[in-house]
């Protein structure tokens, strides 16, 4: 469904995704860790097109998108949120998902509402439907996010740190909603922290580390792998398993 | 929890029709203005009615899509040059040759769309006054155009007898401030408005939610050109006389710019409210001379301090009350 070819970004000297060569098929849960500045949230920019690629390739759906707009991209199918929110601050939550609904999955009239309705519904912002973004509070802000891709109808859906600051059994709930959204097909991209959340949920995992991939597998076994317990010394391992 | 309302229950975008009621009452009191009024006061309304227009077409720019113009006086003198060259050079009636000197405003607004978006921030706006500038220097300066004594019309309203001349000048001047109020507020409420907004919130945001943001800001771009410029055309048919230094003018910018701060920016009532404000004043202090100025910027500071949202914004957070309400709110119907 997605398959990135040596593709490239540096800024200057720094290669922030470095030849990284990645197939992902639909219905697909993939997660991906790293630390920080290892280039993650970069790959997502590349592959949705905020940030252009300086070499490479990225097909989507057969389709070559290297050179398109994210809009096109979107549109196509490739959902994303972004790690810092970005809230339309002048907008209600129901219309930031509308607004989703109409362009991302070119939906209009009753069935442009219903669906973004739906999609607050499903993260859990019912409550806040009609108030603006600008007052949710940080949390709020991150379902927000997943609200806004979830309402562009996608094929695959790219997370960018969406359970920080979440406590255990908002982890799950997040979880549940993720499982929902895959059983419908949909191929499910993770960056996360919370290992031992991302291992029991996706089915394969990476690492990066300077914007290349250093392992790529069962989640187990690259979690077992001694490259990765070099990188991730702090983290507690066991959690993962 | 919900589920079970979701099952049974309809979502409806609620759609007040406030605004359009209030646009259909000024449209048929003011319509019948010049039976009442003398030209004088004809001559000051058209001046307000273009007023409104130029407001609504910058707070559409600033403060639905956030990017600022400081440049709009571009626009109103190629609208006005457009209509004057039609009118004199092919002989097209001066009233019809509003709507292409319109034209020629939006055509000439996408030409420098494709320039000016390459600029961000405050280089689009020095960006839109260097333009006009160059336009100003253009038209100093080409004998077609009058060079820097400019143009008049006198010769062709010569056979128009003066009352068909002012009551059709203020029609169209009423048309232009009703009609672009309408059309922006009901673009706004549509999905085109919401990607409008979405690219003044946040435009990486706005791309990964499906919206163009380019294309969405052009579509602005050119709409508020064309209002402009048939702004431009309106005021020139008025005074009947247009030269470049004035029509291309940066004061126009500083004057919609100060009328929408006051009014309230991001509202469609704004830019009403504003100009009611400014041309109040102006007729109340202009005997003052050079007073009326320092007055017209003591206001906008103390705008600024005590209602920072501009005097509609106030009036609508105390009481909480729309009259163009642009934000889509939603509820649950029950079916019957
Ligand atoms: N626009 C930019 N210009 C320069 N450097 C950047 C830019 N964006 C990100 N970086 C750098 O790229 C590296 C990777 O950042 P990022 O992709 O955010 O990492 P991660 O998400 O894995 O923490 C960091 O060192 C960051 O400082
Ligand atoms: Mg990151």
């Amino acid at each position: 469904m997605l398959e990135l070819k040596n593709l490239t970004k540096a800024y200057g000297a720094l290669r922030v995704v470095d030849d990284m060569t990645l197939e992902i098929a639909q219905g697909e849960t993939l997660g991906i860790i790293g630390p920080n500045g290892a280039g993650k949230t970069s790959l997502f920019s590349v592959i949705a097109g905020q940030v252009a690629a300086d070499s490479g390739e990225i097909r989507f759906c057969g389709q070559d998108v290297t050179r398109r707009p994210p809009f096109e991209r979107c549109k196509a199918g490739l959902g994303r949120t972004f790690q810092v929110p970005r809230p339309f601050h002048g907008m209600t939550v129901f219309e930031s998902a509308h607004v989703a609904a109409s362009f991302g999955a070119g939906l209009s009239g009753q069935a442009a509402s219903d669906f973004a309705a739906q999609a607050v519904e499903r993260t859990g912002l019912l409550r806040h439907l009609n108030e603006p973004c600008s007052s949710l509070t940080l949390l709020d802000r991150k379902r927000m996010e997943l609200t806004r891709a979830l309402a562009t109808n996608p094929k695959m859906l790219l997370l960018d740190e969406i359970g920080g600051g979440l406590t255990d059994h908002e982890i799950h709930e997040l979880i549940d909603i993720l499982n929902q959204i895959r059983d419908s097909g949909v191929s499910i991209v993770w960056i996360e922290h919370i290992v031992h959340a991302l291992t029991s949920f996706v089915d394969r995992l990476i690492v990066i580390n300077f914007g290349r991939k250093i392992a790529d597998g069962n989640p187990k076994e690259v979690m077992a792998l001694p490259e990765v317990h070099e990188i991730y010394m702090g983290v507690d391992i066991d959690d993962a398993a | 929890m919900y589920d079970a309302l979701t099952q049974s229950a309809v979502w409806r975008v609620k759609t007040p029709k406030s605004g359009l009621v209030a646009i259909a009452l000024a449209a048929i009191v003011l319509a019948l203005a010049p039976v009442a009024i003398g030209p004088g006061s004809l001559r000051l309304l058209v001046e307000v009615f273009t007023m409104i227009a130029l407001a609504q077409a910058w707070n559409l720019l600033a403060g639905y899509t956030g990017f600022v113009s400081v440049g709009q006086q571009a626009f109103i003198g190629i609208g006005a040059y457009g209509m004057f060259a039609v009118a004199l050079k092919m002989g097209l009636n001066p009233f019809s040759s509003v709507l292409v000197g319109g034209i020629v405003a939006a055509v000439i607004g996408a030409f420098a769309a494709l320039a000016l978006f390459r600029l961000r921030g405050p280089y689009f706006a020095i960006g839109t006054w260097v333009l006009a500038e160059l336009f100003r220097i253009f038209f100093i300066n080409t004998q077609y155009f009058g060079g820097a004594s400019g143009l008049t019309l006198a010769r062709v309203l010569r056979g128009i007898p003066r009352d068909v001349r002012l009551n059709t000048t203020y029609w169209l001047a009423l048309a232009l401030a009703l009609g672009s109020t309408l059309l922006i507020y009901l673009l706004l409420r549509s999905r085109f408005g919401l990607a409008v907004r979405t690219v003044r919130d946040n435009e990486a945001s706005a791309e990964s939610a499906g919206v163009n943001v380019w294309g969405t800001k052009f579509m602005v771009f050119v709409l508020a050109s064309f209002i402009t410029g048939c702004a431009g055309a309106i005021l020139y048919l008025n005074t009947m006389f247009v030269g470049a230094n004035a029509a291309f003018s940066v004061k126009w910018s500083a004057l919609i710019i100060f009328v929408v701060i006051i009014g309230g920016i991001g509202t469609i009532e704004g830019p009403i409210v504003g100009a009611l404000v400014y041309f109040t004043l102006r007729e109340y202090l202009s005997d003052f001379g050079t007073w009326y100025i320092i007055t017209f910027g003591l206001v906008a500071i103390a705008a600024m301090i005590v209602a920072p949202q501009g005097i509609w914004g106030y009036v609508a957070g105390r009481f909480k009350y729309h009259l163009f309400p642009v934000e889509a709110e939603i509820s649950k119907d029950l079916p019957r």
